[in-house]
């Protein structure tokens, strides 16, 4: 713009500023005199421009005149805002303008024009004072009426109404059903709400944003999204060897050389679990755990390894300090023996040392003893003989020389019998050759995600960076019966899943390049490799209820026909060849999974039926107690023997790259380990299944802190009616109590098994030989609970 | 008269125990009077083969039981197998 036209445009706009000043002047009850005498002097004498500084010096003015009209003016004109500072200050059209330039990029012009309709609107209603956050809402709703959509997006305030603050400050969430209701959990869920309305305004792109919103697709931990990567899975050897820093760097917090005893082993282990949740929104576990702490047990007696299995158990069930005051989500995976991957790594012996001449093959019996002292704890339960839900405990069977290691399985079946502790991996033979399951059941392939000198080095890691759900019910009710239509919708959600994923993969390298992830980022090598490998990091693609997609597309169940059977198979099969498609073309590690989708289960069936009243869903409709069924399970309520359950469910694990489980829900309040037992090596034997649990409901009286086996409403000890009940939700134990309402029907619906039938105890003692397979396992009774 | 036996072997290209898993079923089958054997390719046909518990190669299904998986079976372990059955 030439000097003279700019010149010409601020004299226009104090020329309006001065007209706006004598009209305000004269309402005030100035006479006609006095107010063109203060107009002309401003007009001579003032340098300045702005509304705000003009006004006062007509104030100035007119004080000199007449007092009286001045501080009228002064109070009437001069609004006070209570900043975001908590300090007060005057009312300024000019700054408003001058954030919305700054904020959303409007020019000065658009800028000044909604400014001076907010400070129109703000006189109308006559108040001393006004809040910042008031005159934002007033901005953004002149925003809207001027169709500036995108900026009020970047000017609008996020945060919670104040109804919604007290309900949590009274009442605590059910979203959640980890969290107990404390203070921690309360600022929690306020920063929780800030954070997902952030991730969906301003990460998200609007699609992506939508498809979520209108169900065609759940992201998982939406309020994580931008600052936290999904789960992880730790080699403990790089502790051992290097010590541990909390912070990643040893800067904020103090730093410790590595240990020794096997107590400060086991500490060092639980912080880093710990450490690492402070970077990460799910699960965090150590692979080969045993095994790898095995070396510091060298020579001890039997009481040390259960002193040392103590300590780990005790101090991830005990620490209060993940985000929300809940203990870390940790796992650790444990086996009685050295896989051949291990055998000839040199160990990492207690102060870090390292020499080629000892390998991990020469601590196989510490590994074994390890193992068991792990299995005695958990079965002891604690101080009051309840379970251990964390650290979850998976335990890796290997079908080729279980039968060496007999004795240890049986006290796992003991466990499992009395607790439904144990989560079992095992190693198919299609599964690759090292691998850890973690989390809520996601399968970390870390033989891919790691190189051979990870494995030597002691840094072999990996985890999975963001999970997202494709609502395959819903796809279901669009595709019309054709099935054709039904795989391009598959495409469609899936690449739009890539989007969410890609993102995702972006937003979190920038948080690893300005520091927000110190954990994290923290150097592994003189090179500076990061502890976080971003591009190895698994992008999850889940899907939902398999079995009511059937439903809505050919009227049928997972479990009612071979031809739905086959159907289920075909769809799981080309949503993993789209996945894999999408690998290829962009070069990332997207993957398969079936998604634990606790609140997903819930939120997509309520969302679908009010779009589609005929939609299939499980539970009760008119109550809304109603849910989806997980992955590619058979419905829970199905009247189908147990084993034909897991030959379906299992089926289709060899698809699922990036995991799936299998429940077995026990209904009798004593089963006999020796019945699980047989199963356990049945369906590792004869079935597809690479995870699964059996799951033991328990009642805990709140009165006499007793445990009563099943689900009861009166404690067996006591007989007190003040008592929680305890199921596996998804992936962990959980007091039922907590869960949302379609998970609670899910509970009631689940079909329960007796597995203690004579038949199957008699075959324990006959079958020794795996070439007489699958006989017997047929005949497990179902116990109907309702 | 009494239905026969149905015995599957499941293989795939380029698979090295798989000719000696079909070698031996194919003599097992030809000398027993009671069995049917037919020999499928896993990966035209995936969805049966995960149905019988089959995700890997060679494979042998007696009646509706994987019996061997992932492994070659002697014609003695065979035939033990298919008495049982
Ligand atoms: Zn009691």
């Amino acid at each position: 713009m030439p000097e003279n036209k700019k010149n010409f445009e601020l004299a226009k706009t104090k020329n309006n500023y001065l007209e706006q000043i004598s009209n305000e002047c004269v309402r005030c009850g100035a006479s006609i005199w006095e107010t063109v005498e203060v107009i002309d002097k401003l007009k001579l004498n003032s340098n300045t421009n702005t509304l705000r500084e003009l006004r006062y010096e007509a104030i100035k003015e007119l004080g000199k005149t007449n007092a009286k009209v001045a501080m009228k003016y002064h109070s009437l004109f001069t609004i006070k805002v209570r900043t975001n500072n908590m300090e007060i200050e005057s009312f300024d059209r000019d700054r408003i303008a001058e954030s919305l330039t700054r904020e959303t990029g409007l020019s000065t012009d658009l800028s000044n024009q909604i400014s001076s309709s907010v400070e129109e609107e703000l006189q109308k209603l006559k108040l001393d004072f006004v809040s910042a956050p008031l005159i934002r809402e007033l901005v953004d709703s002149k925003l809207i009426e001027s169709g500036l959509e995108k900026a009020r997006l970047d000017y609008t305030r996020l945060g919670m109404p104040v109804y919604d603050v007290n309900k949590l400050i009274d009442g605590g969430s059910t979203e959640n059903a980890n969290l107990q209701h404390n203070p921690e959990t309360i600022h929690k869920l306020i920063a929780d709400s800030v954070m997902r309305e952030y991730t969906l305004i301003k990460v998200l792109d609007r699609n992506q944003a939508d498809a979520h919103m209108n169900g065609a697709i759940h992201i998982h931990d939406l309020d994580y999204f931008p600052i936290r990567p999904f789960c992880f899975s730790h080699d403990i050897r790089f502790f051992l060897k290097n010590g541990f820093k909390a912070d990643g760097r040893g800067l904020h917090t103090a730093t410790s050389k590595p240990a020794k005893h096997y107590a400060v082993a086991m500490s060092h282990a639980a912080k880093v679990l710990a450490a690492a949740q402070t970077n990460f929104a799910g699960g965090q576990g150590f692979s080969w755990f045993n095994i790898l702490m095995s070396p510091f047990l060298e020579g001890k007696s039997y009481s040390d390894y259960k002193q040392a299995a103590q300590i780990m158990i005790y101090e991830m069930s005990q620490m209060y300090v993940a985000r929300g005051g809940q203990v870390v989500f940790s796992s650790i995976n444990i086996q009685p023996d050295v896989p051949k991957t291990l055998e000839d790594i040199p160990a990492v012996l207690p102060g870090g040392k390292v020499t080629e001449s000892k390998t991990y093959a020469d601590y196989a019996d510490e590994t074994h003893k390890l193992f068991d002292a792990f299995i005695d704890v958990y079965t002891e339960g604690d101080a009051l003989e309840k379970p251990f839900s964390f650290p979850k405990c998976e335990v890796t069977y290997n079908p080729k020389i279980a039968n060496q290691y007999e004795d240890s399985w049986m006290k796992v079946s003991e466990l499992a019998a009395k607790f439904g502790t144990p989560y079992y991996f095992i190693n198919q033979p299609y599964l690759p050759e090292f691998a850890c399951y973690q989390c809520c059941a996601y399968l970390m392939p870390l033989s891919d995600q790691t190189t051979e000198s990870d494995l030597h080095n002691g840094t072999v890691r990996g985890g999975a960076l963001q999970v997202v759900t494709l609502n395959l019910p819903r796809i279901g009710l669009e595709s019309g019966g054709d099935d054709n239509k039904l795989f391009e919708l598959m495409r469609e959600r899936a690449e739009l899943a890539r989007d969410m994923l890609i993102k995702k993969q972006e937003v979190i390298k920038k948080r690893l390049s300005s520091g927000v992830l110190p954990f994290l980022s923290q150097p592994i090598d003189e090179k500076g490799t990061l502890y976080y490998d971003l591009d190895e990091q698994a992008l999850e693609i889940g899907f939902i209820g398999l079995n009511e997609m059937l439903l809505n597309h050919m009227g049928e169940e997972l479990h009612s026909s071979k031809e739905a059977w086959d159907f289920g198979l075909k769809t799981i099969n080309t949503l993993k060849e789209i996945v894999a498609d999408i690998a290829k073309e962009t070069g990332k590690r997207f993957v398969l999974s079936r998604t634990p989708a606790e609140s997903a289960s819930y939120r997509l069936p309520k969302i679908d039926i009010k779009k589609y009243p005929n939609a299939h869903v499980q539970g009760n409709k008119n109550t809304e107690d109603i849910y989806y069924t997980n992955g590619a399970h058979v419905r829970p309520s199905a009247d189908i023997g147990l084993f034909d359950r897991m030959k379906i469910e299992s089926s289709f694990h060899p698809l699922l790259s990036g995991g799936t489980m299998n429940h077995m829900f026990l209904g009798e309040a004593n089963p006999s380990p020796i019945a699980i037992n047989e199963l356990t090596k049945k369906i590792a034997k004869n079935t597809l299944a690479s995870y699964f649990a059996y799951t033991k409901d328990y009642t805990l009286c709140s009165d006499c802190s007793k445990v009563s086996q099943t689900l009861v409403d009166k404690c067996s000890h006591c007989n007190s009616t003040n008592v929680e009940g305890y199921s596996r939700i998804t992936g962990y134990v959980q007091k039922v109590s907590s869960w949302n309402k379609g998970k609670q029907q899910e509970l009631r619906d689940r079909q329960k098994y007796s597995v203690s039938s004579s038949s199957m105890i008699a075959k324990a003692a006959q079958e020794q030989d795996s070439s007489v397979a699958g006989a017997g396992a047929e005949e497990i009774k179902q116990e109907n609970e309702s | 008269m009494t239905e026969k036996k149905k015995m599957i072997v499941f293989t795939i290209k380029n698979c090295p125990n798989c000719p000696a898993a079909k070698r031996v079923a194919k003599e097992v089958a030809d000398e027993r009077e009671d069995t049917e054997l037919e020999e499928l390719d896993l990966t035209e046909n995936m969805f049966r083969g995960l149905q019988y518990q089959v995700a890997s190669t060679p494979s042998i299904i007696i009646g509706d039981k994987a019996i061997f998986v992932s492994t070659v079976p002697t014609k003695q372990e065979l035939n033990d197998a298919l008495d049982a059955s």
